[in-house]
């Protein structure tokens, strides 16, 4: 025992020569990192750039001259103004069935502890793990067979609402886990009704991620494409629009566009990270 | 506030799963004392507590309160409150919101609550934090906002779920002595869950030993440690020697064990027969050592080396060795001369300091 | 269930229950039940009706291949280019055209499905040219004429009456040898693409993971949040941008004096498999980071060290200690990874242009849409899913994960 104790000493002196090796690999590793992110940021930078740029079609490189006349035409232009009032529709409505849905499940599913709950959890979760056009697709085809409902906003309520749920209910699964749950029995044990404790102490310990979550789903009704395709029928999107120009690349309005979903994004992800790291 | 007596008969517990979490038990609580329940983690204390307080139906029996049959009411609707080991106050509600949660349920206007809050903090010592948040507070503070929150709905009976076990050694034996006080002030029946012994014994007016589902001794905290019934209540009450052998006479009461270590007599508690499987149980603080001053003058005798021994100040430990038996020894230090080690030296503790009781399962480990 | 309603009570348990119930019931299960009965549900297109499909189909693709010439006769300069490789022998997408015109540089064509940028031969004259404009647009009003007609027939003769429905396995084994390559080619695709972000990312999300401070991660994670939360058409566009013929990729090879982007020469990058494939690894990517950052980061550093203390080499230290570790990371990452690219429309549409041999998600819009045969595509759909499905089993298997482990 006092032989092997007596070791460390030894082994940790040839340790401290050997760490040199590992910083050359952690250069290495900077190197990488900083390729990887101009890999991912360059072809972001070349729609900006086109943004701004006069040529009649989208170009970073032949410019051209700058100018902001891809941003002015944008409000003149009823299809995309129309897209984006039937994106805000669509996910409103996305938001008002996703959140009661998704709170429902986490419920039933963090109190049902049984292989029971094994099946409902891989039930509910299964939207998330299936591609987005067959979501599309069952729904189209469930509301027209059954309800004899045509595609259009509505079914794309409900196709989003679908796996949305899910990614809302997996929010509030986690958020319960870190709930004590003798706070609720707690509240019975006072004296209080049922609902008076879902109303005084669990929901405003849920009402953070109902808001987070609320955002989440907006974003991902707002952004979705592969399943509103099939879904949305004769009608559009704001984004399913963006899509159908895209494969033409006419304009570079869809480049302002793309300004302007970027500049979002940099902002929501900027504060978002800001905020976290100061929770923590 | 007035404290109820609490009635079980017959009361168990069978999960789904097929585990059995209580026995069938009759356990009378009465009115106004102070009550612990001990038993190591997994014994079911926690199962009688929850079936007492409403949160958990009993597989069979009944339960009263006050003469009431409480079978079918819930939790919000029995005259307990109920301290969970969390404490499980609320994150985002302040001291005094916490402490008037059970009024604000009963509809009482906002003033008065405030008011019944402060008098409440008043009776813990916490006047003037009333507009804290819970995380705020020190861990014994949090304690006695759990306690007020509890008092406010004026219970009958208080049923406490090892409150004490988040906190340090310290601070855990001065909230004994607080709720101790508590509860004399208030009169209302304390139910006490704990897995700490000392916890019980300082607090307690009567004490329920359960083990694997089932309550082997109640008794007060002298009568359990002098006087233990099971092997169980004697090993997890306290420290034992333990010698198993078999019983060779049995007359007037005791009953002489034939032990590896030679033959010992004690009190037959169990009304063994000659040929019966029997342990010999001794308080390491029962054994003398022979030749040596203050030794009582004690039959029992057997030989055992010395393998260790500690002082703890006005104690010593020694941890003696026969054969492949360890016996503990409790000696009071008088300043007498070092014992040396590997020493040989002669045991000795009297018939009526040694119980003999049938073989069944003891205390593996203390917390 | 009984701790349900204990803590809920009644009422609320009752209503979770009935939100949940109509979750599952109208938007998982019976749609998925009826997408299955379609699949299994054979359309006999006999006799007339189905010679009525087949010519309407030669005779859109025939329109097509004119309007190719065409377009390519009115935009030609004196350019050279390829003509597509293999046009889809299907009608271009008929995704809504734009109501508002928008590009000057397109004429008014009957479809406007098609980026006309494939030039026609430059041999011909001017006059030539305009001649056989003039032939190829009686030619397309002739064909125009005829579908219409043939279309008009067809809605009389596929009412309810002309169409027997049967269960059968007929729309799988229906799927002609084209749509059945098409099929493996997406999988194989799509493999592919998890394959290689997972090559590429590993040592981001390790990266991440092993930041040494709080300012070097936060710079990281937003650094990949921003691509990652940027819309999905956004980063295939980017690459388009990239890939076109007019793109970044040529004009860096013009500035190089490889190619002359002035005289047409020029790659035409966009509208091919290649070109679709490494747009997928792009717009994916980042899904493959997150799920494995967030497991590579639960990792106590303190193992690496002590790896590194024993003397274990950078290779033993991740296939050892982190890659076992980041398993259902890996498993999560590869999941969506692959449902992704095997799933995606907006790729091959935005990149493809319609140009190029299809993807199997396209195969699937047309037969929803143009073959107007909603029990095949429900076919097509199936085995798509089926086929996830048996991904994330195999998935679930190699790297010993749960569903819990993989939805989190």
């Amino acid at each position: 025992m006092t032989a092997a104790t007596d070791m460390p000493g030894v082994v940790s002196g040839t340790i401290r020569r050997r760490k040199t090796g590992p910083d050359w690999s952690g250069a290495l590793l900077n190197g990488y990192l900083l390729l990887f992110f101009v890999y991912m940021f360059l072809p972001l930078i070349f729609v900006v750039i086109a943004a701004f740029n006069a040529a009649p079609t989208p170009s970073a490189t032949d410019w051209q001259g700058f100018t902001l006349r891809w941003f002015m035409e944008l409000p003149q232009d009823t299809r995309f103004i129309q897209g984006l009032w039937h994106s805000l529709i669509i996910a409103s409505g996305v938001i008002c069935l996703s959140i009661p849905l998704g709170l429902s499940g986490a419920f039933l599913l963090t109190r049902l502890q049984s292989s029971a709950g094994t099946i409902l959890y891989t039930i509910l979760v299964s939207p998330i793990l299936v591609p987005g056009i067959v979501l599309g697709v069952t729904t189209m085809i469930f509301w027209r067979d059954y309800f004899g409902l045509q595609a259009g906003l509505l079914t794309t309520v409900f196709a989003h609402t679908s796996f949305i749920a899910s990614y809302c209910m997996l929010m509030f699964m986690a958020r319960l886990q870190r709930q004590d749950p003798s706070l609720e029995e707690a509240g019975l044990d006072l004296g209080a009704t049922p609902l008076f404790v879902f109303r005084r102490v669990t929901l405003p310990f849920l009402m953070p991620t109902i808001l987070t979550a609320s955002g989440l789903a907006f974003l991902q009704s707002f952004e979705n494409y592969n399943t509103t395709f099939f879904a949305i029928g004769s009608s559009w999107t704001l984004v399913t629009e963006i899509g159908s120009r895209m494969r033409f690349g006419l304009s570079p309005m869809i480049n302002a566009i793309g300004v302007i979903f970027i500049a979002l994004t940099v902002i929501i992800a900027v504060t978002h990270t800001l905020m976290a790291r100061k929770r923590a | 506030m007035i404290g109820k007596d609490v009635e079980l008969s017959g009361v168990s517990m069978i999960y789904p799963n097929g585990f059995t979490a209580v026995q069938p038990t009759d356990l009378t609580i009465r009115a106004g004392e102070f009550f612990s329940i001990l038993g190591p983690s997994g014994c079911g204390k926690t199962t009688i507590l929850r079936m007492i307080s409403g949160f958990l139906n009993p597989s069979s029996g009944a339960i009263a309160i006050g003469g009431e049959p409480m079978i079918g009411i819930g939790p919000n609707h029995r005259p307990t409150a109920l301290i969970f080991q969390s404490l499980a106050l609320f994150p985002l509600m302040s001291v005094c919101e916490n402490v008037a949660f059970g009024l604000e349920a009963r509809g009482v206007a906002k003033a008065e609550r405030r008011r019944k809050a402060e008098e409440l903090l008043g009776l813990v010592a916490l006047s003037g934090q009333e507009d804290k948040k819970p995380g705020e507070l020190s861990g014994g503070q949090r304690q006695r906002v759990a306690v007020a929150r509890a008092l406010a709905v004026e219970p009958a009976v208080l049923l406490l779920d090892e409150p004490l076990s988040a906190l340090d050694l310290k601070l855990r034996q001065h909230m004994r002595a607080e709720l101790k006080a508590i509860q004399r002030k208030t009169q209302v029946t304390f139910i006490y869950i704990t897995h700490d012994q000392g916890e019980a014994l300082a607090m307690s007016d009567r004490v329920a030993v359960m083990n694997e589902g089932r309550i082997d001794q109640v008794a007060t905290a002298d009568a359990l440690y002098n006087n233990p019934e099971t092997p169980f209540a004697a090993t997890f009450v306290g420290e034992q020697n333990v010698f198993s052998g078999k019983v060779v006479r049995s007359e007037n009461g005791e009953a002489q064990v034939e032990t590896p270590h030679g033959p010992m007599v004690g009190i037959n508690l169990h009304r063994l027969n000659v040929g019966d499987e029997a342990l010999v149980m001794v308080r390491p603080e029962r054994i003398g050592i022979v030749d040596r001053g203050g030794a009582p003058a004690a039959s029992n005798q057997l030989q055992a080396q010395l393998d260790r021994r500690d002082l703890e100040g006005a104690l010593i430990n020694l941890y003696l060795r026969s054969g492949s038996q360890g016996i503990h020894v409790n000696l009071h230090n008088r300043g007498e001369e070092m014992l040396a080690l590997a020493d040989t030296m002669t045991l000795a503790f009297r018939h009526q300091d040694a119980v003999v009781m049938r073989p069944g399962s003891m205390a593996r480990d203390k917390a | 269930m009984e701790t349900l309603v204990r803590t809920y009570g009644r009422g609320l348990t009752a209503l979770f229950i009935g939100l949940v119930g109509f979750w599952i019931l109208l938007m998982i299960i019976v749609p998925q039940i009826r997408m299955i009965e379609r699949a299994f549900t054979y359309e006999d297109r006999a006799g007339e009706t189905a010679t009525l499909a087949l010519a309407i189909d030669r005779a859109y693709t025939e329109k097509f291949q004119l309007e190719q010439e065409l377009s390519g006769l009115e935009r030609a300069g004196p350019a050279v280019g390829q003509m597509p490789s293999a046009p889809s022998p299907f009608a271009p997408s008929m995704t809504m055209p734009s109501a508002t015109p928008v590009a000057p540089a397109i004429p008014s064509l009957p479809t406007p499905g098609m980026v006309p940028s494939a030039s026609a031969p430059s041999a011909l004259s001017d006059e030539d040219r305009t001649a056989r404009a003039e032939e190829l647009r009686d030619q397309i009003a002739t064909l125009d004429k005829e579908i219409a007609e043939l279309e008009a027939k067809e809605d009389t003769s596929s009412g309810e009456a002309g169409m027997k429905e049967r269960i059968s396995l007929e729309n799988f084994t229906s799927m002609s040898g084209l749509h059945l390559k098409i099929f493996a080619m997406t999988l194989l695709y799509a493999l592919t693409v998890t394959i290689c972000t997972f090559l590429i990312s590993y040592p981001v999300a390790y990266a991440a993971a092993m930041a040494e401070t709080r300012g070097k991660l936060t710079l990281i994670l937003i650094g990949l949040v921003i691509p990652y939360a940027s819309n999905e058409l956004l980063r295939i566009f980017s690459w388009v941008m990239i890939l076109e013929k007019n793109g970044v990729l040529n004009s860096l090879l013009d500035s190089l004096g490889l190619i002359d982007l002035a005289a047409g020469e020029g790659f035409r990058f966009v509208a091919s498999n290649g070109a679709v494939f490494s747009v997928m690894v792009y717009a994916y990517m980042l899904f493959m980071v997150f799920p494995m950052y967030n497991t590579i980061d639960t990792l106590d550093k303190a193992q690496i060290e002590a790896a590194r203390d024993l003397g274990g080499s950078i290779w033993k230290i991740h296939t050892r200690i982190v890659i076992p570790h980041a398993k259902p990371g890996i498993a999560v990452g590869s999941i969506i990874t692959f449902m992704l690219s095997a799933g995606t429309i907006a790729a091959p549409e935005i990149v493809g242009r319609g140009l190029h041999p299809d993807w199997f998600s396209q195969l699937i819009y047309r037969r929803f849409f143009e073959a107007d045969s909603w029990n095949q595509g429900s076919a097509y759909s199936l085995a798509l899913l089926a086929a996830c499905i048996l991904f994330i089993l195999i998935n679930m298997a190699i790297f010993k994960v749960s569903v819990r482990d993989i939805a989190k």
